[in-house]
């Protein structure tokens, strides 16, 4: 098919379709981008649909090459905007209880068991959603997946002012941490949006931002809560409850939005692409047989639980540790807890960031050591988070502790894009949900029963984080090495074609894991030699 | 024992009416200073007694040094402020005699006028760091009590409570609808006739509502402590009276805001300080089952967010559906 040579041919010399075409995400990969397209048929200008110029310089997939954040041009940075506003509010439901805690557990005649497993609840919903997240984004496209999750999950938040019972507590944080999933589908959709020079830093930034979610919303619940309670002169027991249509309101909100104004692909929509064009999906049996074959998956799992799964953690008691242990007041205890997700900002984009400049030197090794550094320092500081007993410093050591943690996501997410080309889906899905159960085991071994109280619990975790964190000392690439060992005689075409058996490579299914080979050879550091003029644009770039 | 302010001379009292004064000295000097250079300090915020008598009782009968820390800030949710720093309180707990009670806050009224005039003289080199600086709004902000042991104090109070028109007397209440009514009386029974000055300090009643033991199981916010500072027992107060002899009464519309618990009600008798020197408390327990705080409306309206969260998706989708069909129809 002469569609099929399009993307298939060619050298990476900037013939349309001939780029780094999926190299990222998980997305489909279509035969036919360029031609079949609306009015874009052939044109060799980067036009979108109707025939406009993209506001972003793009690549020959349409992809960005730029992130502009103050822009909210359509498709590019329309979607990184609503896709990380949608993240950020689904952060937001997931955790306006815990700031309210001092308030609901009166309410509800809670014990420290009860919200201790309604903690957990709240973060293992998402467990099993990411992991289908990416299935469906597959399927549907990530604006359905992304809205259909948020807008079937705004009823469980609606449910919140109606329990009265610890049970059903705990079942309605349940439910809404499935919208946690959300995660999945901003990242797929940085992806397909995003260039791959690029897409980790618009992968960090968007994800770091949405973590801030747990940030503000220790902010603003609290002050929701006094808002209702003063000026509309509600009892304690009932304003809480009036509180929880806030997130729910602006899930609902966000979901349409997102229905409206998103597109799923730089030149349309996932329907009307598949409609005009093959695609070619891979066998899930495949991806996901290489994915659990892969030693990697399990230790990056574990080591983002121990970041990730931390910060769920944090973000999940935090608010109640200060106003039990400093005796300060809701409003107070929110603001202070609020600094530790509002840290985000900045520290998950950094982590990414460190990650990649580390890499532009010392390639993967680099980044393995970056990653490692980074957690374990902030295992450290966790430790001494939970000894320390004085408001003032308590608060320094959070914030500090926070930055390393929320870097560590970041850079962890700097590796994971390498250990597989296959499934790479999966794999994201897998360090995920890793995350999750992080979370899930963390809150259970350390913060359910009476047996420690917070602040031992806060220093156990500590130690846990750095013993956690020792597995990625046995990540080992064959062609670029581990931390302490050096690359052997392989090469990264070996390593990602070896995923694709012979005759899926005799039918050609793996010219872009070939491909995607040719960019990895960057994460050999500065000492290695260019291969082709093409291949130095990745390393000046980093 | 120090801690430094510019412009004011207060005292720390402990539990049991004594003084603990710090001077204009120098904040980071602790000594002990004799009764002479102890400072009353009229306040309407800060109210201390001084008393000399106490002061050299307090050293025959053996003094605790306790150091604290801390630092809390001013959006404390308790009254009680701590100033920054460290400040070393000499917390002194004497078995005071009742009759030298009395007399304490006649010797501090008198001694008042002439010592802070020599020791405001002191102000003017204390006020150039802008340390001491600093500390003294902190200082002017808060007053600290020396720490009070529940366990040191006198059971004195007879206290019983009802549920007014509740017979029989299930023990169930109902937050925002019943009414407790509270009875307390100083016990003539345990109170020796030799001593009439026992209730000399006693100022004020304050009636508070307690969580009983099994309420306070697995609740570590709810938690009983020695330290009545960081005793969590009886978090909700109901009323505060004036302290009589002869006992009174009160009655208390249970809030709304109250959690569903089992109680029992606390007095707590305060001297003129507002430290506790004794207590009271009821035999029988409460049971008071809250409000849910839901109402019709709420119901009400998260039934229609909620329909309206899924209808518009269904919407949207079948909207798109059918522009999808109609476009390929087209095709």
């Amino acid at each position: 098919m002469a569609a099929n040579n399009n993307w298939q041919d060619g050298n990476a010399k900037g013939e349309p379709g001939s780029s780094l075409h999926g190299v990222t995400g998980k997305e489909p990969v279509f035969q036919m981008t360029m031609d079949a397209v609306g009015e874009g048929k052939g044109e060799q200008e980067a036009t979108d649909l109707r025939g406009r110029k993209f506001a972003l310089p793009v690549d020959s997939e349409h992809k960005a090459k730029t992130v502009r954040l103050y822009s909210v041009a359509a498709p590019h940075m329309r979607t990184f905007h609503l896709s990380w506003i949608a993240f950020m509010i689904c952060f937001f439901s997931t955790f306006a209880a815990p700031p309210l805690m001092p308030v609901i557990r009166d309410n509800l005649g809670l014990t420290k068991v009860d919200i201790g497993n309604a903690g957990i609840a709240s973060v293992a919903g998402a467990v099993v959603s990411r992991l289908l997240m990416g299935t469906i984004c597959d399927l549907v496209g990530p604006r359905y997946g992304c809205a259909i999750l948020m807008m079937i999950t705004a009823p469980a938040i609606f449910c919140m002012p109606l329990v009265s019972t610890p049970v059903g507590f705990i079942l309605v944080r349940f439910f809404i941490g499935f919208c946690l999933a959300t995660f999945v589908s901003c990242q797929f959709w940085m992806s397909s949006m995003f260039n791959s020079k690029i897409v980790g830093i618009a992968n960090g930034t968007a994800a770091g931002w949405g973590n801030m979610g747990g940030g503000i919303v220790q902010l603003v619940m609290p002050l929701v809560f006094d808002i209702i309670r003063r000026d509309i002169g509600s009892e304690k027991f009932t304003a809480w409850r009036i509180a929880f249509f806030v997130p729910g309101v602006l899930q609902v909100m966000m979901g349409l939005l997102v229905l409206t104004l998103g597109q799923d692909l730089p030149d349309g929509n996932f329907a009307e692409l598949k409609r005009e064009g093959e695609k070619v999906n891979d066998s899930f049996k495949k991806v996901f047989l290489y994915a659990v074959t892969n030693y990697r998956t399990y230790i990056f799992a574990l080591t983002y639980g121990y970041c990730f799964g931390v910060e769920l953690t944090v973000d999940n008691i935090i608010a109640e540790y200060f106003y039990d242990r400093f005796d300060l007041n809701l409003q107070t205890a929110g603001i202070i807890a609020s600094t530790f997700g509002l840290m985000n900002l900045f520290s998950r984009p950094l982590g990414g960031v460190l990650s990649d400049v580390v890499a532009a030197r010392w390639g993967m090794r680099g980044r393995l050591w970056n990653l490692w550094i980074i957690q374990t320092v902030g295992g450290i500081l966790c430790i001494v988070l939970g000894l320390t007993g004085q408001l003032g410093p308590a608060i320094a050591v959070m914030l500090i502790f926070s930055f390393f943690v929320q870097a560590a996501c970041g850079a962890t997410f700097g590796v994971i894009p390498f250990i597989s080309r296959r499934s790479l889906g999966i794999i994201s899905g897998a360090t995920g949900a890793g995350g999750n159960i992080g979370a899930v085991t963390t809150q259970g071994i350390f913060f359910m029963s009476s047996k420690y109280s917070t602040e031992n619990g806060i220093m156990l975790m500590g130690i846990m984080i750095v013993a956690c964190t020792l597995p990625v000392l046995f990540v080992y690439f064959p062609q670029w090495g581990s931390m302490f060992c050096p690359p052997s005689k392989a090469t990264e075409e070996d390593y990602y074609i070896s995923e694709w058996s012979k005759e899926e490579q005799s039918n050609g299914l793996h010219h872009a894991s070939l491909k995607f080979a040719e960019n990895a050879k960057s994460e050999r550091g500065r000492q290695s030699p260019p291969i082709s003029k093409e291949e130095t644009i990745g390393v000046d770039r980093l | 024992m120090a801690v430094g302010t510019a412009n004011q001379n207060a005292a720390f009292r402990s539990k049991q009416g004594s003084t603990l004064s710090f001077t204009s000295e120098g904040w980071s000097r602790f000594r002990h200073r004799s009764p002479q250079n102890c400072m009353p300090f009229d306040s309407s915020r800060l109210s201390f007694s001084f008393s000399p008598e106490v002061s050299s009782d307090s050293l025959r009968s053996g003094s605790k040094l306790l150091v604290c820390s801390e630092s809390r800030l001013d959006l404390h949710r308790k009254s009680t402020l701590r100033s920054w720093g460290v400040v070393c309180l000499l917390q002194i707990q004497p078995r005071l005699e009742s009759s030298s009670l009395s007399a304490i806050r006649h010797h501090s009224a008198a001694a008042a006028a002439t010592r802070s005039q020599a020791l405001f003289a002191m102000a003017p080199a204390m006020g150039q760091s802008l340390l001491c600086g600093a500390w003294v709004l902190f200082a002017l902000l808060s007053f600290v009590d020396a720490t009070v042991l529940f366990s040191t104090l006198p059971r004195t109070l007879a206290v019983e409570d009802e549920i007014q028109n509740q017979v029989p007397a299930m023990g169930l209440a109902k937050a925002g609808d019943d009414h407790l009514v509270i009875r307390w009386v100083l016990n003539a029974t345990t109170q020796e006739p030799a001593a009439p000055g026992l209730d000399a300090s006693y100022e004020k009643v304050s009636l508070k509502l307690c969580y009983a033991p099994v309420s306070q199981v697995e609740r570590g916010w709810r938690k009983k402590n020695d330290d009545l500072h960081k005793d969590k027992t009886c978090s909700k107060a109901i009323a505060t009276q004036k302290y009589t002899s002869l006992g009174n009464s009160t009655v208390w519309r249970i809030t709304k805001d109250v959690p569903g618990a089992v109680y029992f009600v606390r007095a707590y008798v305060l001297n003129s300080n507002g430290t506790q020197v004794a207590y009271g408390q009821t035999r029988n327990l409460i049971t008071i089952e809250p409000i849910s705080g839901r109402h019709a409306s709420i119901d009400v309206a998260a039934a229609i967010f909620s329909a309206f969260s899924v209808g518009s998706l269904i919407f949207f989708l079948a909207l798109e559906n059918m522009r999808g069909k109609r476009s390929s129809g087209n095709k």
